[in-house]
This record gives C-alpha cells, sequence and structure tokens, in this order.
C-alpha cells in the first residue's frame, strides 16, 4: 500500500514535469527536436513503469499487505541522527560551519554513545572526547580554509 | 631509441621521482575523502606548477591524476562512500566484501587491478596512440549515442530481484540528469522550480553523496549497537591481494575490463565513471558466476577498478594526439602544457617525441608508485572500520557536508543531499536497486547531447538509423540485449510458477 | 581506541596551533600589503588602494583548455606574482553555453573575489533571447584579450578558397555542414555569411573548442568556425587549411589569408565577428576593487612575456580600462541587437 502512494508520488511529478515541458519555449530554427524531446521520453517510460508496477503489486496481495518502510527513518535512532542533520546544516548557514560543526560532532557522537551503550563513558573520556572532536572540527576547518582556500560558509559570529 | 633514452636521462632526476610521489599521495588522499576530488586537487597544484620545468610539472599533475582515480576505492569500499564517481562501480561489491569483513583483502583487490589496468593502458599509449586515435575520430555523435544507449540496456546486469524496480530506478536517475539548463543550447530551464541554484544541474558529487551515501548513513545510525565486522588481515605492513584472488580464475575479467576502459578512455568526452560502470556491467553479463555478483565478489571489484585506471591511460591519447582532453584532469593537464609553451595537437609526436616518452614514462611510474603507496596504506585504512560508529558517523557527516559545500560553494547542496538521501533511503530499503539509478544519472546527459547533435547533423531519428555506422549497430544491439533479458527473466518467472504448480 | 583517539588529538592539535599561527602571519602580510600599494600607488589611484585578503576566483564559463581558458590562465599566472602574495585561479564552470559561469558570479558578492571572463558571445545570445540579462547586470573592468577567429576547412577538401566554399554552399543549399558551438559567437557569424551570400548551411553544433578539432577531422562536418589559436597545431601540421579570418586586419602568422571586411562584408556584420574577452564583476562592487583589478590587467596587458605567450597561440593582448569598456560594450550590444532585428526578423 505504501509502495502504491510512493509510485503514485512519482507517477505525479512526471504529470507535472510533462505539463510544465509545454511551456518551454521553442527556438524556430532548433533541428535537434527540442530540449523537451528527452525528458519527455524518460518521463513516458517512468510512468509506465510505475503503472505497471502498480498493477503487479495489486495482483499479488503479499506484496498489497507488505509494509513500506520509510517512516522508520524519522523514529528513534534514525531519526535523531537525521534530525541533528537538519539542525547541522541549518547551524552552518546562521553559526558559520567551525561552530555548527563542534556543536554537531559534540552533540551527535555524545548522544549516539549513549544509545549504542547506554553510558557516556568516564568523566576522563568525556573529556577526551571532547576536545578531540573540537580539535578535529578545527583541523577540517583550517585545511578547508586556509590549504585548500576554499571559503567555508561563515554565520553571524564571522567565523 | 635514442629519444627514449633521452626521456629516461630528464626522468632520472630525483626531484621528478620524489614529485611522482607526492602527487601519487595527494592523489590518493584526495580521491580517499569523499567530496574532494582530483579536479580540486589538481586546481591546487596548477599554480606550482608553474614554476616547475615541463617535466617535473607533469611528473606532479600525473601524479595526482593516477593517485587520484585509486584512491577513491578505499572509502567506497570501508563505508560505500565512493570518494570518487569512478569507484562508484567499486561499492556494489567491494563494500558487501567489507561488511564480511574482507575489507582489507578487498582494497588490496581493487589497487592490485588499478595497477594492472593503469599499466595495461600506458601499454597501449606507449605503442598504440597514433593507429587508435585514427580509429576513434570516426565515432561521431550517432555512435557515441549508440554506446550510451548500450551500456544504459547493460542495467538489467545490476537489477537485483525485481526487473521493473530495476527500471524504475534507472528512469528515475535519468529524470535526475535532466534537471537543470539543457544541455545542447542552455536555453530552458527545466524543472528547476524556479530554484537558480538548480540550474546547474543535480552535481554527480551531490547525487553520489545524497542518494547514495546519505541513506548508508541514516541506516548505519539505526543499527548503533552492532559493530562494523572487524577487518579480518594479517598484520602485514605491505598488502597484496591472496594467491587465490590473483589467479588465473580472474585474469579473464582483468583484460577485458582493461581493454574496455582504455577504449572508453581514448573516446573523447566519456570519463571514467562511465568506463567503470561499462565495465563492471559488462563483466557480471559474461562471468561464470553472475549471481555472486553485488554479494561481495572479487570479480566485480576487479572489473570496476582495472577499468577507472585503464580510462587514464586511454584518456591521455586524445589530449596528446589531437589536444581534445578525456575529462576535467586532463583539460587542466592539457592547459598547463599549453601554457609551457607546447601545443598538443598532431604536430606533438613530430615536434616533441621526448616530451610523449616522458609522459608515458612518468605514467608508468606514477602507476607503481600508487600501487606501492596504496599497498602500504591499506592496513591503516583498514583500521578506519574499527572506530565505533557513533564517532564515525558524524565524522563522516562533517567531511560530506564540507565536500558538497565546496562543489558550488553554497550550503543549497547541503539541504538537497538530505532530500536526496531520504529518496534514496527510501528506494533502498523496499528493493529498489540503486546502481541503476546511479547508472541512469551518469550517462543521461551525455546520451541527450548526442542524440540532438545526431538529429541537427541528419534530419531525423529514422535517417539516422540508416545509416550504416557503430551506432546504428549498438542501438540494435541495445534493443535486442533489453528484450532478451526481459525474456529470460520471464523464462525463469514462468518456470517457477510452473514448478510451484507442479509441486502443489 | 584509545590509541586511535590520542593520535587524532595530538595531529589535530598540531594543526590547530599552526593554524593560529600562520593566520596571525597572513593578517600582518595583508596590512604590510596595505600600507605598500597606499603608497606605491598613491599617484594612480586617488581612492583607498584595495588590496585582495583572500585569494581571487576568475570564472571562467567553458572548458578548461578551451579558447577563452589559456588566455585567462597566462593573465592569471602572471597577475598572481603582483598581487603579494596572493593568488587569481581561474575556476571552470560549464554549462548551459556560458550561462551557468555567469549565474554564478551574478549571485556572488561583490566584493572582488570572485569575477566573470565574459566573452563577445553574451552579447549574442541577448540579441537571440537566450539570455535577458546584459552586461548592465554586472560592473564590467576591462577588456583584456581578443581571439581571431576563423573559417577553417580540411586541407584535402576541395575548397582551396573562400569563394570555392560560397560556391559550393550555394550548389547544394542546406547540405553543407557547418560546426559551431551554436550557443556561442559564431552563430552570429553564419546567420552573417549566409544573409551576406545568400546561401544556406546546414549549421551542427559540435561543442566546445576542444572538441571541434574531431569532426572537422573525420569529415563530419565540412567547415567550421573556431578560434586559430584552438587548431593552430593542425594548421600547422597540414591537417587543416584557414580560408578567412576575423579580424580587421591579416594575421602575421597567416600573412595570406583574407580578413572577411576584405571579402566584402559590411561593417555591421564584422561587427558581430570578433571574439573579444573582458572582465565582469557582480553589480555593486567597489570602485577601488574594480580599479585595483583593472589595473593589474592593464599591467599584464602590457607585459612583454604576456604578450609573448598570447600571441604564440594567436590571440592578442588588448586592454581596454572600465570607462572605455563600458562605452565598447554598449555600442557592441547594440550592434548585436541591431544584426539580430535585421537578419533574423
Amino acid at each position: 500500500m505504501g509502495e502504491i502512494i510512493f509510485l503514485g508520488f512519482f507517477i505525479l511529478l512526471c504529470a507535472l514535469g510533462f505539463g510544465e515541458s509545454f511551456t518551454w519555449t521553442i527556438v524556430e530554427n532548433d533541428t535537434s527536436g527540442g530540449a523537451a524531446f528527452w525528458p519527455r521520453i524518460i518521463m513516458a517510460a517512468l510512468v509506465i513503469c510505475c503503472v505497471l508496477r502498480i498493477i503487479m503489486i495489486l495482483r499479488d496481495q503479499e506484496a498489497l499487505r507488505a509494509k513500506f518502510v520509510f517512516l522508520d527513518l524519522f523514529y528513534s535512532h534514525r531519526g535523531f541522527f537525521l534530525l541533528a542533520f537538519v539542525l547541522y546544516a541549518v547551524g552552518i548557514q546562521v553559526l558559520g560551519f567551525l561552530i555548527a560543526t563542534i556543536l554537531f560532532l559534540n552533540i551527535a557522537c555524545n548522544v549516539m554513545r549513549y544509545f549504542a551503550k547506554g553510558d557516556l563513558g568516564k568523566p576522563k573520556f568525556i573529556a577526551v572526547r571532547t576536545v578531540g572532536l573540537c580539535a578535529g572540527a578545527f583541523a577540517v576547518y583550517y585545511f578547508f580554509n586556509d590549504i585548500l582556500r576554499i571559503m567555508v560558509p561563515t554565520g553571524i559570529f564571522g567565523i | 631509441m635514442a629519444t627514449f633514452l633521452d626521456a629516461l636521462g630528464q626522468i632520472a632526476s630525483l626531484e621528478v621521482l620524489l614529485l611522482i610521489c607526492v602527487g601519487t599521495v595527494v592523489g590518493i588522499i584526495f580521491g580517499a575523502i569523499p567530496g574532494l576530488n582530483t579536479p580540486i586537487a589538481v586546481a591546487l597544484l596548477l599554480p606550482f606548477s608553474y614554476k616547475l620545468g615541463t617535466v617535473p610539472a607533469m611528473a606532479l599533475l600525473l601524479g595526482v591524476y593516477m593517485g587520484g582515480i585509486s584512491g577513491g576505492l578505499v572509502s567506497a569500499i570501508l563505508l560505500r562512500i565512493p570518494g570518487t564517481a569512478a569507484a562508484i562501480a567499486t561499492t556494489f561489491d567491494g563494500y558487501p566484501m567489507c561488511k564480511k569483513g574482507l575489507g582489507a583483502e578487498a582494497m588490496a583487490i581493487g589497487t592490485y587491478g588499478s595497477f594492472i589496468g593503469g599499466t595495461f593502458s600506458a601499454i597501449v599509449l606507449a605503442f598504440l596512440a597514433s593507429p587508435l586515435t585514427k580509429i576513434a575520430i570516426q565515432f561521431g555523435p550517432w555512435d557515441y549515442f549508440g554506446l550510451m544507449m548500450f551500456a544504459l540496456s547493460l542495467v538489467s546486469a545490476l537489477i537485483g530481484s525485481s526487473v521493473l524496480k530495476g527500471y524504475i530506478s534507472m528512469f528515475i536517475g535519468l529524470f535526475i540528469s535532466c534537471i537543470g539548463l539543457s544541455s545542447l543550447d542552455g536555453l530552458t530551464k527545466r524543472f528547476t522550480l524556479g530554484m537558480y541554484q538548480l540550474e546547474g544541474g543535480v552535481s554527480m558529487v551531490i547525487l553520489i553523496i545524497g542518494i547514495y551515501a546519505v541513506p548508508e548513513i541514516l541506516s548505519a545510525a539505526g543499527k548503533l549497537r552492532e559493530d562494523m565486522a572487524t577487518a579480518q588481515y594479517e598484520k602485514k605492513h605491505f598488502y597484496i591481494p591472496s594467491k587465490e584472488h590473483r589467479g588465473r580464475r580472474y585474469w579473464r575479467v582483468m583484460l577485458q575490463s582493461s581493454i574496455i576502459g582504455t577504449f572508453i578512455g581514448i573516446m573523447p568526452g566519456l570519463g571514467s565513471s562511465t568506463g567503470a560502470m561499462l565495465s563492471y556491467t559488462a563483466a557480471q553479463k559474461t562471468s561464470k558466476h553472475k549471481e555472486e555478483f553485488g554479494t561481495g565478489c572479487p570479480e566485480g571489484v576487479y572489473a570496476s577498478e582495472v577499468a577507472n585506471n585503464a580510462v587514464t591511460g586511454g584518456a591521455l591519447i586524445p589530449m596528446l594526439s589531437l589536444g581534445i582532453p578525456g575529462d576535467s584532469v586532463t583539460a587542466i593537464i592539457m592547459a598547463a602544457l599549453i601554457l609551457q609553451g607546447i601545443s598538443v595537437g598532431p604536430l606533438l609526436f613530430t615536434q616533441h617525441p621526448d616530451l610523449v616518452y616522458v609522459i608515458v614514462i612518468i605514467v608508468f611510474l606514477a602507476n607503481l608508485a600508487m600501487f606501492i603507496i596504496q599497498s602500504f596504506g591499506i592496513p591503516l585504512f583498514a583500521k578506519i572500520v574499527q572506530v565505533p560508529r557513533f564517532y564515525l558517523l558524524p565524522l563522516i557527516v562533517m567531511c560530506c557536508a564540507m565536500g558538497c559545500i565546496s562543489v558550488n560553494n553554497r550550503l543549497f547542496d547541503f539541504y538537497l543531499i538530505i532530500v536526496l538521501g531520504i529518496l534514496g533511503y527510501a528506494l533502498e530499503n523496499n528493493k529498489y536497486p540503486l546502481p541503476p539509478l546511479l547508472l541512469g544519472y551518469i550517462l543521461g546527459s551525455d546520451t541527450e547531447l548526442y542524440l540532438r547533435r545526431s538529429l541537427m547533423y541528419y534530419g531525423s531519428f529514422g535517417d539516422c538509423l540508416k545509416m550504416v555506422s557503430a551506432g546504428t549497430f549498438l542501438l540494435i544491439a541495445a534493443v535486442v540485449i533489453t528484450v532478451a533479458a526481459l525474456v529470460m527473466r520471464n523464462k525463469k518467472l514462468m518456470s517457477k510458477l510452473r514448478g510451484k504448480k507442479a509441486a502443489a | 581506541m584509545k590509541k586511535l583517539l590520542s593520535l587524532l588529538l595530538a595531529s589535530a592539535m598540531l594543526l590547530t596551533l599552526v593554524a593560529c599561527g600562520s593566520n596571525t602571519t597572513n593578517n600582518q602580510t595583508g596590512n604590510n600589503d596595505t600600507n605598500n600599494t597606499g603608497e606605491t600607488n598613491g599617484g594612480d589611484t586617488e581612492t583607498t588602494g584595495w588590496t585582495p585578503e583572500r585569494d581571487i576566483t576568475l570564472v571562467n564559463p567553458y572548458e578548461a583548455g578551451g579558447t577563452s581558458d589559456i588566455p585567462s590562465r597566462i593573465y592569471a599566472s602572471y597577475i598572481s606574482e603582483n598581487m603579494g602574495g596572493r593568488l587569481m585561479n581561474v575556476n571552470c564552470i560549464t554549462g548551459a553555453g556560458g550561462a551557468l559561469g555567469a549565474q554564478e558570479v551574478m549571485n556572488s558578492s561583490p566584493d572582488g573575489y570572485t569575477i566573470l571572463v565574459a566573452p563577445a558571445g553574451y552579447a549574442m545570445n541577448y540579441a537571440k533571447g537566450t539570455l535577458d540579462w546584459t552586461y548592465e547586470a554586472f560592473d564590467p573592468i576591462c577588456l583584456y584579450v581578443t581571439s581571431v577567429l576563423g573559417i577553417i576547412v580540411r586541407a584535402d577538401s576541395e575548397y582551396e578558397t573562400y569563394q570555392d566554399l560560397v560556391d559550393a554552399v550555394k550548389a547544394n543549399p542546406g547540405q553543407i555542414n557547418m560546426g559551431i558551438a551554436t550557443s556561442g559567437l559564431p552563430q552570429f557569424s553564419v546567420y552573417a555569411m549566409e544573409g551576406h551570400e545568400d546561401m544556406q548551411f546546414n549549421t551542427v553544433d559540435i561543442g566546445g573548442s576542444t572538441v571541434k578539432a574531431t569532426e572537422l577531422l573525420a569529415g563530419r562536418v565540412d567547415v567550421m568556425i573556431d578560434s586559430i589559436g584552438g587548431v593552430k597545431s593542425y594548421i600547422e601540421s597540414g591537417d587543416f587549411r584557414l580560408l578567412a579570418v576575423f579580424s580587421d586586419e591579416r594575421i602575421d602568422t597567416y600573412p595570406d589569408v583574407p580578413t572577411m571586411a576584405e571579402l566584402g562584408y559590411t561593417e555591421d556584420e564584422t561587427s558581430v565577428m570578433s571574439q573579444v574577452f573582458g572582465i565582469w564583476a557582480p553589480k555593486g562592487t567597489p570602485a577601488e576593487v574594480i580599479d585595483y583589478i583593472s589595473d593589474r590587467f592593464e599591467e599584464a596587458a602590457n607585459a612583454p612575456e604576456v604578450a609573448d605567450q598570447l600571441s604564440a597561440q594567436d590571440y592578442a593582448a588588448t586592454y581596454m580600462d572600465t570607462e572605455d569598456y563600458l562605452v565598447y560594450l554598449e555600442s557592441m550590444y547594440t550592434s548585436f541587437v541591431d544584426f539580430a532585428e535585421n537578419y533574423l526578423g
């Protein structure tokens, strides 16, 4: 059932895309088939395959009942990590790469260690871990910023 | 002979040999870290190369080139994150091997295969450059289109259990490759949803990290209690594949992949990712052990790694003899040569024959350096797997973040990989295989470009088909292979159903 | 595990120390530069004398190794030596006939660290309607190099002169394959030729300049228009023949080849044929930044080694400062738009 929704999503996407392809300008002396030629073929093929697959699912009782693995992405450990991921992205935008990375590494590593082993380890290890991760973040920052001269995003604090 | 000795003389200096090693190490590092890739490394070292002479500059840049193509296998095998696009196909069998605990062995196989592929194409470069160039220029857009369609038809090699799911995956990949400004004329904004950042399309690094790496990271986050399988390896310092894995059984796939890789390299416009994919799918189709592919079979690792290094030597052929770079790295190397005052092209072999020999020798040495350095490095690399997941995953995310931000210098791509990651997660965990998606994406925009060019040349699709050329032949072969694969699957399905009915 | 962590820790701390150390050094160098530039340029610039604190990225919107790339790299390596420790790096952002690179720079911050190589092709695409922005969406800095285009055929073809080609095309309308990069400058040249001689090519797109040569070598196109520098080695080796050049005067290296003006083309037509490259900065770039960059390019254009390297590849170092360049751009855009109206209807 979930899979049918998933495939339906793609069929919808293709339908929208197809519609959009009619709004594209056509240059008069374009002898190469136009910009819409190839995408339309792809979208048509994708729709056909999705429809066939839906028919196959509807025919097969077992498949109809099968669970579509998707929502468990948002629960428990995976959900936490996904959230951390998203917040990291926002953090880079707002706080700048360096601060966001330090926060992300420390929080994610510690929380995940808690998930994995049930505790955070002795205070000595927590300290070592924190310093090490911060140093790691600095190292990457230095590598990209100064050696590769690729500008890392800076946030409201300017670093 | 005199020029050969002359060339040897130019190489035989400590500076040159050292630069080859330095370049190779830099290349391996950049290749291994996902998000950093060889063009960045080459661009980084290019200003240094201005100050060096021609031969040392070539030594450095070619070392980076060889190291970079090969280094991608490290993270591909250990983390299922291809360090370079060329290593995508290495993940198909390399990562399962690592999960079985054979990570070090897989890396050794990859390194050994890279060495073989690179050396093979270097030999071809040395002796067959001119005749092969003449053949290569006979391939026009229609032939390229046929070749791309042929490569796409081999997708059936990557499909696991369900044909439809595999095709859906491939078409999704093709669809993604259409996003952005249209290929030929750059006139139309396709599927960009009004976001100007999508006008460049989804770049390769972003797609690989988003669809391929992020789902794996997210899945692993849910399995924190299990540690990754410890890599079994003897405490060797220098790691080469076991005798069994170097044996006769694998010679055929090595030779086949070398030839395919070199051939793809010679064709201007096709790169190492195409070569590795084509080689992998072809190897699966022609292997006696088809079912093993995808489960951790050394043949698969050989097929991918031999081919992607064979492309390097092949790509140097059109660069030197026609002035046409095979990929972005050879383009920068070519620019470096031009800036040194050496015009590549048909006159190169007559005006600077010693330079050609120099480049060939450097390529051999760089391959050797790559092999030695990487084999020493394998025990170190293998230790990465032993780092507990709760440290490893956030660190990987950090590297991926930086990598994808550095592609276009903006944060948008980071959000994009999250979206792609969710899509990839949905696909992968419901048995929609990801390799066809990657195949479709890699080949998509080129296929369209060659199709449209062919139409400009010949007028209509029908006119193109009427031509007696490699393109038509390959297109027919593509159709035949697709139909045959579908029929064979149906047959299996029919006989299975019949078998069930008979049993029941 | 402990070992790994401590190793990581140690190396990271070491790197951090080095990083802090080098940051301070960089700042000092930056300050020194400002002082120096202020003194030496005191006469030239009446502004405070901006100097770059980071490397400048010169965005080349076409392939590496192509016609816009080589002269950019020649200039960039010379300028890098005179920027007080900072480098000018050429970064190729290809796609969409040059539009992608332009978009990148348009959306960059106007601080002088991202600038664009702007070919005349942008004017053509605006006149065609492919692009909806003009040079006014940027702050143009200067003109810096001219690349000469030419009509090229295979040496073993039957076209000995320009007139042979014209006769052949008139005899076989729509059959002779003319290979160009359709989103690039040569497109209008083809229209001009077709209009002037009343003939019809079959125009085929053959992509970036580095792939064009194969198409002509293999005979899939009969004639192509490309920059001479790009196919120089083929002309010298005798594989290709040059029928005409798109420049105001005959080229020293090929004195027998006529210019388009000599072949009867009017000024309206030849004005859309010259391939010039300028440097554009994002809109809103401060005047002192523009002056600084413009001065660097002027120095480079006047340097003998740059001129030599360029002419070896059949480019010409032509420098025009900001004001002159703006005037030039305006007339260039006007001529392209007029051409489009007259010839394309």
